[in-house]
């Protein structure tokens, strides 16, 4: 091994390390600031909601009337005019969950409720 | 035709078919690391033309190689042939100006081009199949280069020091 190897060597490690911490920042600085949910009926963003500020909201679909819960970090959606109940049982979806970005989705209603979902 | 231009037209068809046989081979035997990191076995005969005869005959053997090894794959014209043929472009671009127009020593050169083939696959995904985040794994690439680089090296200045010795060309 020559001295050149070396020094490429270094340049190449000096290199990598640079573009390693210039991603960091870069990923630091574009982290998205607020964690939002929204609920979706059809085709159309009804509203967003803050995931880590606890509140309850209400709202219609298809069908009839729905509510939301949110509580420490967590949604739910109760009280649904709906025969099926299924979007009641999906529980709890925690915004750290792999299924937040999923969320819930009720079909009679059109409703989704998901989490923190790219426009 | 005369004798010598025979003998380089040999010796170019059977450093193609080491290249395109160790781009198979590897292909299909070796694992690949996370990142996407392989050993790029094939750049051993990359180094080996292009201190034996030169950057014309380095260029058709690497473009052999990839032309060759993707049709005998199976592969040709679909994504990853695109992928690994900005590769090796870049890699052929790295080599001739570490070689030639630096004229750093051999371990150096299959470093550089090791790290030329892999930001030409990043590149090459990047800008044709829209993944701009590929990126990221660049840093990866890069360090991942200096000891497969150095393996390349080493194997390619073996091997040229026996030819040397007992192969006239």
């Amino acid at each position: 091994m020559k001295k050149k190897d070396l020094i490429v060597i270094l340049g190449m490690l000096l290199l990598a390390g640079a573009l390693f911490g210039g991603f960091k920042v870069y990923e630091s600085l574009n982290k998205p600031k607020e964690e939002f949910g929204m609920v979706v009926h059809g085709n159309k963003i009804l509203f967003y909601f803050d995931v880590n500020k606890d509140a309850t909201y209400d709202f219609d679909g298809n069908y009839g009337h729905m509510h939301l819960e949110v509580k420490d970090g967590a949604f739910r959606v109760y009280d649904v005019e709906c025969p099926n109940q299924i979007c009641v049982a999906m529980g709890w979806v925690e915004k750290d969950d792999i299924f937040a970005s999923v969320g819930i989705s009720c079909i009679p209603n059109q409703i989704i409720v998901v989490y923190n979902a790219e426009e | 035709m005369g004798r010598n231009k025979t003998r380089r037209l040999v010796y170019l068809t059977m450093l193609s078919a080491m290249a395109i046989t160790i781009n198979i081979l590897e292909s299909t035997y070796l694992p690949v690391f996370p990142y996407g990191i392989r050993f790029g076995l094939a750049n051993i005969i990359a180094l080996i033309t292009i201190e034996l005869f030169g950057i014309k005959e380095m260029l058709i053997v690497n473009m052999m190689r990839v032309m060759i090894g993707n049709l005998l794959r199976g592969l040709i014209f679909g994504s990853t042939f695109w992928i690994s043929l900005s590769g090796v472009i870049l890699s052929s671009l790295m080599l001739i100006l570490a070689r030639k127009l630096l004229k750093l020593p051999l371990l150096s050169t299959s470093m550089f081009s090791a790290l030329g083939h892999s930001t030409g696959q990043v590149l090459m995904v990047m800008f044709f199949y829209h993944q701009t985040s590929m990126i990221m794994v660049l840093p990866y690439l890069l360090i991942s280069a200096i000891p497969t680089g150095m393996l390349t090296g080493f194997t390619a200045q073996g091997a040229l020091k026996l030819l040397k010795k007992n192969v006239r060309i």
